[in-house]
């Protein structure tokens, strides 16, 4: 067999990938270990089971491994990448799922109660991820261990919190990208697709374009390395898409507020360094487009006002901007991810689904009306009603939630 | 607005690629590919998954592919094959032509580039991995 080693160095590597394989096992070993500890909260059995089982594969996979090296004929490269990518699954369970399992306060319990009990309200056709307050970063969602990580404090303000429903919306992309999908997650997996189609044909138009102009020969590859970020990017819109077409407009304010309290450039940085995230800009207009596509006309106009205020001293956009990031192509995306996520059986926000008349209780609803008392009211006026609507809220979440949602029906 | 979610996506994703494809090549390395057709169909399809949006792109094209990061990967490839880049990206295409007409005759040489396509794409989900935890 054809080898990138010579004899002896084939042996060298091979006792050393065994020691690091036997290594690696070990290691599992010993995170099962940390695993195997009674839940405080019912919410993280779910974490615990997933953790396990990624670790009893990589230990499968691994004793595979060691059973290969063995072998007269064994491809060392194909052996070497195997390892590596069990050392990083390894990795992940141990970084971002363990650690969330050894940290179990009250603040986990009510997070995970939140997005369990906003995942019934918005009929979400999938097991709701786990929630972490562990997060030195925002909020993000990790896809291997399914874990929203939220900041410590989180728990004790409501202006944020939509960006939960955003973290859903990439749990609800990486289900529907499973082999196994249900019915209702292949839909919204198809819209992806052929949303990218969309993207793709949006560019090919460009560089043709371009071409037949005779311009510099740079600007098709920065059109090619815009469409390469799209792929990163369209994870990003189809989110915050979500977060709207369930929520409503308490996202975008909750966009427009992270963007004045951290952003550095709501345009673009770079066209062609490697960005995954798309522009601020261009993600509030998607919002936009979402909001009035479900009858938030009014909303989206007011939040458009703030944002032109709020931005119109920071940045200004270069001469590729508004081809990277055509409204058409953010209308398109928009509406074909509703009609999805409607055949998919998501509740839909609407009007008459935020409104403060709706029985006391709805997630949408108090965020909502968080938005609106956070405008309409002084800033400590606003405090008072946010630390009463908090208290309300764990008290909602609590108990009788949890209790109701494992025992038998 | 932190990078962490949108890099473990593409981290997630370029990785299940990564995972089947390194499953296909073990497949298609023993013998029986040679009893079941019905399978080598299926895990020849694991191979082109990764490598048609590889050919798109080195023949100038988009790819619509969302499983690979196929522009990131082509310019690992080109780094660590630079100085014969044309006659290398030539080799590719044939065997990705050959793969696609589901010729499973696979000569050591071919499973070299097959190699250099996964450790390309293995190279990318180790700079996503570590751009997630803030090492790059």
């Amino acid at each position: 067999m054809y080898s990138p080693f010579q004899a002896n160095e084939r042996t060298i590597v091979k006792e050393y990938l065994e020691a690091l394989i036997v290594e690696q096992i070990n290691r599992a070993v010993i995170l099962k270990g940390l695993i195997d500890q009674p839940l405080k909260s019912p919410y993280l059995g779910q974490l615990s089971e997933r953790c396990n089982n990624i670790l009893d594969d990589q230990i499968g996979l691994l004793n595979h491994l060691r059973t290969q090296l063995a072998a007269q004929e064994s491809d060392l490269r194909w052996i070497h990448r195997k390892v590596r990518m069990a050392i990083t699954n390894i990795s992940v369970v141990e970084y971002y799922g363990i650690s969330s399992l050894r940290y179990q306060t009250d603040e986990v319990d009510f997070l995970n109660g939140l997005v369990f009990k906003i995942a019934q309200e918005i009929s979400l056709p999938t097991n709701p991820p786990s929630v972490s307050c562990m997060s030195n970063n925002y909020f993000y969602f990790e896809p291997i261990t399914r874990v929203i990580y939220v900041p410590q404090a989180e728990c004790d303000f409501l202006l944020h919190l939509p960006d939960l429903y955003h973290e859903i919306g990439h749990s609800i992309l990486i289900s529907s990208a499973e082999g196994f999908a249900g019915p209702k997650l292949r839909v919204i997996a198809k819209a992806e697709e052929d949303i990218v189609s969309a993207v793709t044909q949006h560019f090919r138009s460009l560089i043709q374009e371009e071409s037949r102009n005779l311009g510099p020969k740079e600007i098709p590859v920065i059109f090619a390395r815009i469409h390469a970020n799209w792929k990163s990017w369209l994870n990003e819109f189809l989110s915050d898409v979500f977060a709207i077409l369930t929520l409503g407009p308490a996202f975008a304010w909750s966009h427009l507020h992270l963007v004045a309290k951290i952003s550095d450039n709501v345009y673009q940085g770079s066209w062609l360094s490697n960005e995954s995230h798309p522009a601020n800009e261009a993600r509030m207009r998607i919002m936009l487009h979402s909001l009035q596509l479900v009858g938030f006309e009014n909303e989206a106009d007011s939040i458009k006002t703030r944002w032109l205020q709020l931005t119109k001293t920071l940045d200004s956009p270069d001469a590729y901007y508004w081809q990277a990031y055509p409204d058409s192509l953010l209308s398109t995306i928009a509406k074909t991810f509703l009609e999805a996520l409607k055949k998919a059986g998501i509740s839909i926000v609407s009007q008459e689904s935020i409104s403060r008349d709706k029985p006391v209780g709805s997630i949408r609803t108090i965020l909502s009306a968080a938005w609106e008392a956070f405008w309409s009211t002084k800033p400590e006026e606003y405090r008072e009603w946010e630390t009463m609507q908090i208290a309300n809220l764990k008290k909602l979440i609590q108990l009788p939630q949890r209790m109701s949602a494992f025992s038998p029906s | 607005m932190g990078n962490f979610g949108a890099l473990a996506s593409r981290y997630y994703t370029n990785a299940r690629s990564l995972e089947e494809f390194d499953e296909a090549l073990e497949f298609l390395r023993g013998r029986a590919q040679y009893a079941d057709k019905e399978r080598t169909t299926k895990e020849l399809q694991k191979v082109l998954v990764v490598l048609e949006p590889i050919k798109e792109t080195l023949s100038q094209d988009l790819s619509d592919s969302l499983m690979v990061d196929d522009f990131d990967v082509v310019d690992i490839l080109r780094q660590r094959h630079m100085p014969d880049w044309q006659a290398y990206q030539d080799r590719m295409t044939k065997l990705v032509r050959k793969l696609a007409a589901a010729d499973t005759a696979i000569s050591p040489e071919e499973r070299e580039i097959l190699n250099d396509v996964a450790d390309a794409l293995d190279t990318q989900c180790i700079r996503l991995f570590k751009r997630m935890s803030g090492r790059s």
